[in-house]
């Protein structure tokens, strides 16, 4: 028999306990509805709690505390989705903190000086304006006599390229190669790929250095790079590509101050931790024995082709390197269409690289590698970022609409927050680069645009000071229509400077000045043009819009500045 | 292969700048910690 009760007690219980779950089910459905229903009319309640109208406007006092559960829940949702959305400052704050170790963890233990023949590859295509001052440069390193060869893979260029290489070719006998290739515009990877089967088909080359043909490298660079070749675990070594178009304006003022943090910073601290996003397809250095063992080519299947050798490489088991000191120059758009086309394609291959390499992501919780958390998160940040702007403004204007008392905490917290990590990033991105800093520190402070700056020192004003200024405080309902669209444009800003991104594009492709385009820049910022390129790519990816190979304009703007 | 170049001297060239960056990063750092206390002792 106790048997039998301890059976059917349950039973019973649970049929009487699914007829309760069931009814609460219904109210609490109908109550959610309600809830949407009265949030999202913007129902005028400027003196009570939404949760409060919302129970009481149906008449049913017993259901208030669910809708008070409920109206909490959803607030809740709101804030997390505010704090989920600021991965990617976190991200990079974490990565900031990292640079200085990089002092203790670094490769410089296995170093040793080893200089191994090496082949430089450049691709060109329609180079002529740049070709010339790169291989000029390239045969002013120091470096023992003998032990470098230019190979210029040309792209089936229609200009000026191949008259340029013959002179080359005589100036520096023995040392510059010059390979044609009959039909090209096929990208980047086809072209390497090419030079790569030349150069492999021979014992000569130890060392493969792939490089832009725009590239100028400094007398140092290479030695720098090949010191860590000695150690057999490294597979390939990266560069720190500076920005070096001289003049320069706005935009590459800002692109200089960007590769500070994305490369001088990141990839520090991506050394740290023992792994890296991407060799710069500028000048990545790689060992004869790394290149064979990737398959001797470079993958075509991507658009963002330096990263996906970089991804192959590790996967091998074979270290890649960050080597800061190792500096090259390069000339970057100068317009926002030839920043978008560019952006676009690196985004684009970054979309695929995730998701030819998606059996990878978090797979391992310890800490090094391509598999584990720390490289995940981080790659993600970049890879989804409009995404992570767009849900945390998503949750301030939810907070807001709601009147939840957390929208202000919310928005003190994205923005005093956003305010910190950016006095501290930039403050110490200036300082890792000084060289840099002299040309690009406005750039660099208007980075994020002057309204989000103005937003940053607002969220750091005490509660009672917002309240007297009757900014943010004032409930949706109660405020005028004007009032109402500003604080939700506030909450919203985040998406609004995605759009305005994307807008300032437009403008200068319909033939805007560029000084209006410079104030846009100033006002909105940089990255919300970065934002909005990545944004637009990830459109284009779900859509799988076709992307032909887009080359970046080379005009010959490039120095060496120090 | 190895030429008359000190590359032991380039390599403690590099070690030297790595170490600014350290003390560099703790001077930033500090001032940032300063900075958000007061920020938060502003806001109470």
């Amino acid at each position: 028999m106790k048997t039998t009760f301890t059976v059917l007690r349950p039973q019973l219980w649970c049929a009487h306990a699914g007829r309760q779950r069931s009814q609460r089910l219904r109210r609490f459905r109908h109550g959610l509805v309600e809830l949407a229903v009265k949030a999202f009319l913007f129902e005028r309640s400027p003196n009570a709690k939404l949760a409060l109208n919302c129970g009481a406007s149906f008449g049913a006092q017993e259901y208030l505390p669910v809708m008070a559960l409920l109206a909490d829940g959803v607030a809740i949702a709101f804030f997390s989705m505010v704090l989920i959305g600021m991965t990617p400052m976190i991200a990079s704050f974490g990565q900031f903190l990292l640079v200085g170790l990089h002092a203790r963890r670094n490769h410089y233990d296995r170093c040793a000086d080893y200089t191994p023949r090496v082949a430089f590859i450049l691709p060109a295509w329609n180079e002529a304006d740049v070709i010339g001052a790169s291989i000029d440069a390239l045969m002013s390193i120091s470096y023992p006599a003998g032990f470098w060869r230019i190979f210029v893979v040309d792209d089936a260029s229609t200009d000026d390229t191949p008259s340029i290489m013959r002179a080359k070719i005589a100036q520096y006998p023995g040392s510059v190669v010059h390979l044609r290739r009959e039909v090209g515009g096929q990208g980047k990877a086809y072209t390497l790929n090419h030079g790569l089967k030349a150069v492999l088909s021979d014992e000569w080359a130890e060392a493969v250095m792939i490089m832009d043909a725009d590239v100028l490298f400094e007398p140092l660079t290479l030695r720098r790079m090949t010191r860590h070749l000695a150690d057999p675990a490294v597979g390939a070594v990266t560069a720190y590509v500076k920005e070096g178009s001289e003049p320069g304006n706005l935009i590459t003022r800002s692109i200089a101050f960007e590769y500070i943090t994305a490369q001088a910073a990141s990839r520090r601290a991506q050394n740290v931790v023992g792994v890296l996003a991407c060799l710069a397809g500028g000048a990545q250095l790689h060992s004869r024995a790394n290149l064979l063992a990737i398959g001797g080519a470079i993958d075509t299947s991507t658009l963002a082709e330096d990263t996906g050798t970089t991804f192959k490489t590790q996967l091998h088991e074979r270290k890649a390197v960050f080597e800061g000191s190792a500096i090259v120059w390069a000339e970057e758009p100068d317009t926002l269409a030839g920043l978008w086309r560019q952006r676009m394609r690196w985004a684009r291959g970054n979309l695929q690289v995730t998701a030819a390499y998606r059996h990878i992501w978090f797979r391992s919780q310890r800490f090094p590698g391509l598999r584990g958390y720390f490289f995940g998160t981080i790659w993600f940040s970049v890879v989804l970022m409009p995404l992570f702007t767009i849900l945390r403004s998503i949750g301030l204007i939810g907070l807001y609409v709601m009147h939840s008392p957390l929208a202000l905490a919310g928005f003190e917290t994205l923005w005093g927050g956003a305010l910190v990590l950016f006095l501290f990033e930039t403050s110490f991105a200036l300082a890792i680069d000084p060289a840099t800093a002299r040309r690009a520190w406005l750039p660099g402070l208007l980075y994020p645009g002057m309204i989000s700056l103005a937003f940053m020192v607002l969220a750091c004003v005490p509660v009672s000071r917002l309240v007297a200024l009757g900014a943010l405080t004032e409930p949706l309902g109660a405020a005028d229509p004007l009032h109402a669209t500003l604080n939700l444009m506030i909450f919203g800003w985040g998406i609004i400077a995605i759009g305005a991104g994307w807008g300032i594009y437009r403008l200068e492709k319909a033939g805007c000045p560029a000084i209006v385009r410079d104030l846009l820049l100033a006002l909105f910022g940089y990255g919300s043009v970065i934002a909005a390129v990545s944004m637009a790519a990830m459109v284009e990816h779900w859509r799988k819009v076709e992307i032909p190979w887009y080359k970046t304009v080379k005009t010959g703007k490039a120095r060496i500045l120090r | 292969m190895s030429d008359a170049f000190d590359a032991r001297a380039l390599l403690i060239v590099d070690r030297d700048m790595e170490g600014r960056l350290v003390r560099k990063e703790l001077v930033v750092l500090a001032a940032t910690v300063l900075l958000a206390i007061a920020l938060i002792l502003w806001h109470r």
